[in-house]
């Protein structure tokens, strides 16, 4: 299945997603304390995120509202979609979804087992839920952390995180 | 000043960066935006500012030619930008001309991003001086120009852009209130005082989420039988073609530059209107689309004079005409240099340096160019998710090595899922991104604006400019729906 199609498959979220944000942006207005102005003509620093969560919310009504009216068209084109592509797509998405879950334990993680062991793992890691061989996955792993501690560690003098061992990388 | 950029220390930087440019421009998947967003954290390292900017300003033309690449000889274009030079560049390597197609695409996008670089170091200056006569209200008006104009022309719908440049405004009212100092949205967070880092909410925004939309989709890659043979035609016969098409090379270079500095169009639809102008114009409008070498010469000068257009408002008024050159813009901001019309008076010498350093990327685009185009095979036998693995590595250090912060990390993978989420939901990101620019911009100027006035909005409706800017605003916004009505009223 293309890109295209992929893209064509919106859940029609996005309406209540905005309008949700929004509420939360209006739920934490209230931390943002006003410093009494308002004498000096100034708005106020709460006129933009009300005004602006106002937009969204109103936004994403209007996004409902749009994707109940083609609701009937998008239930004739899902059931266009044949089983196999439909489950090429699951997959890929299976493997979007682990791939960012990988991410996310890799940079939660990086403080603890530090840059350079992190990346050794998770990238090698990574290239084989991204199904490269892994000799190939661990081999461009060392390569590329070689390449981002000389660049970076070395050359621009960046304190990469150590972790906990202590590596002196 | 042509000597301290000629300069060992600052050239080679400079080459390396271009080369970047062309690697990722040319991976199809990555586009012009994210090869900006990845080099922006390695230029701040370098010794003097101008290498820094050599390197940004290098690879944001080199990747728009880049993008040309793989369209030509796979269908598939590098950048959005690389979309319209698919249709005649494919069917000549088709042909087995995709090497004689790529010459002459690598000399037009030299010569249309030096028109567009000339009409930049020819107009800036002088609507520099015209917009010295702004102030909070004109300024306010032209931020919310620029914002609605990237809604109205970038790709999706017009509220889905809108609703994108609302949250790019939002985002933007992180931290610190610029007028009265108060906090807001920072939650005790110190990182948050300063707002979000632009540099990884770029990253996260057009890294990680191109990432993960690249391992939802399938690399066609494999599909393709077309050789990628250097081109049997001599240079002489590449500059002889280009020469006999020398008024298609100028009209798409000045409409590419034109349609470029418009906030907004960038230049993805500077390649498809110079296209569409060509064919329109042209005697032999039937061999568009089989192989016609006009309709190779117009797209690719179109979109690197484009990117020299988008650089007319971002210097002058600070407002930057697409992703790419709000990138830059962010990066121009942590270099201390503040685009405006003041610059040009207060700063000179950034400027010229800035024109130069653009004038001798145009040059320097022909060796890089060229090595891409002999490299290009190699550059598709290294798997798709190998690269997509390194990016994600390179987007974490690229934004820890800011400040050696893991929440500037944190944020790029926050972001990235954002914009995966958006762009799955068609809504653009390019808006966002202004809006987290322009943002401060826009309600700076209001307040300011309301404070001189004591409160009274009539001078940001009935001052000169501010009048012609709303009447454009409002132009852009009907005629849509005016043309729609029209065509509507034909067919009944």
């Amino acid at each position: 299945m293309s890109e295209s199609s992929l893209g064509k498959n919106r859940s029609g979220s996005l309406g209540y997603v905005l309008i949700v944000f929004a509420l939360i942006v209006f739920y934490f207005l209230r931390d943002i304390r006003e410093l009494g102005f308002g004498n000096n003509s100034d708005p106020g620093p709460k006129l933009f995120p009300v005004g602006l969560s106002i937009l969204i919310a109103f936004g994403g009504a209007i996004e409902i509202y749009a994707n109940w009216k083609v609701k009937t068209q998008s239930a004739e084109a899902i059931g266009l979609v044949d089983e196999s592509s439909a489950l090429d797509v699951k997959n890929k998405r299976l493997r979007a979804g682990a791939l960012m879950g990988l991410f996310l334990v890799y940079i939660l993680a990086m403080p603890y087992v530090g840059f350079t062991l992190g990346t050794l793992v998770f990238a090698t890691a990574k290239m084989m839920l991204l199904r490269i061989p892994w000799k190939m996955a661990l081999s461009v792993s060392v390569a590329l952390t070689l390449v981002v501690n000389l660049l970076f560690g070395m050359l621009f003098h960046v304190p990469l995180p150590s972790g906990i061992f202590g590596l002196p990388f | 000043m042509i000597s301290d950029l000629l300069q060992f220390h600052v050239l080679v930087p400079w080459l390396l960066a271009m080369l970047f440019g062309i690697f990722v421009g040319a991976t199809p998947g990555l586009t012009a935006t994210m090869a900006v967003a990845l080099i922006v954290p390695v230029s701040f390292y370098m010794p003097d500012p101008n290498t820094g900017l050599a390197m940004i300003i290098g690879v944001s033309f080199t990747a728009i030619f880049a993008g040309d690449i793989p369209a030509t000889y796979l269908r598939i274009p590098g950048t959005p930008a690389s979309a319209a030079a698919t249709l005649d560049g494919h069917q000549l390597a088709k042909q087995g001309r995709g090497g004689f197609a790529l010459m002459i695409d690598l000399f037009c996008s030299s010569i249309g991003g030096l028109i567009g670089v000339g009409l930049l170091i020819l107009i800036a200056p002088q609507l520099a001086r015209f917009a010295l006569r702004f102030s909070n209200f004109e300024y306010f008006w032209l931020a919310i120009f620029g914002l609605s104009m990237s809604a109205v022309v970038s790709s999706g719908n017009t509220l889905r852009g809108l609703i994108s440049a609302g949250l790019g405004i939002l985002l933007a009212t992180v931290g610190l209130d610029i007028v009265s100092g108060a906090q807001r949205f920072t939650f005790g967070n110190a990182e948050l005082m300063s707002g979000f880092g632009f540099i990884p909410v770029m990253i996260g925004l057009f890294g990680v989420s191109e990432v993960i939309r690249s391992v939802l989709s399938s690399p066609s890659t494999s599909e393709s039988a077309i050789k990628t043979t250097a081109s049997k035609d001599s240079i002489w016969e590449v500059l002889k073609t280009i020469w006999s098409k020398k008024l298609t090379v100028l009209k798409s270079s000045v409409a590419g530059t034109v349609i470029g500095a418009l906030p907004g169009a960038g230049a993805d639809i500077a390649a498809w209107a110079a296209y569409g102008m060509e064919q329109r114009t042209s005697k032999d409008k039937e061999s568009f689309g089989k192989g016609a070498i006009a309709g190779v010469i117009a797209p690719t000068s179109a979109n690197n004079a484009a990117v020299g257009g988008a650089w007319i408002p971002a210097l002058v008024f600070g407002i930057p005409g697409d992703a790419v050159t709000a990138i830059v813009l962010g990066a121009f901001m942590m270099y201390e240099i503040k685009p405006g019309p003041l610059i040009f008076q207060q700063n000179p010498e950034q400027v010229h340096s800035i024109f130069l350093i653009a004038l001798i990327t145009q040059f320097l685009l022909l060796p890089c160019g060229y090595i891409g185009l002999k490299t290009f095979g190699w550059i598709l036998r290294l798997p798709r998710n190998v690269v997509m693995v390194a990016v994600l590595v390179f987007s974490v250090v690229g934004a820890y090595s800011l400040r050696n912060s893991l929440f500037d990390v944190y944020l790029v993978a926050g972001f990235g899922l954002v914009g995966f989420y958006l762009e799955s939901q068609k809504a653009p990101l390019a808006p966002l991104i202004l809006g987290l620019i322009l943002g401060p911009m826009v309600e700076e100027n209001l307040r300011t604006g309301l404070i001189k006035t004591e409160g009274d909005l009539t001078p940001f409706f009935t001052r000169p400019i501010c009048a012609v800017l709303i009447l454009i605003l409002a132009a852009a916004f009907l005629a849509p729906v005016v043309l729609s009505w029209i065509r509507r009223r034909k067919q009944v």
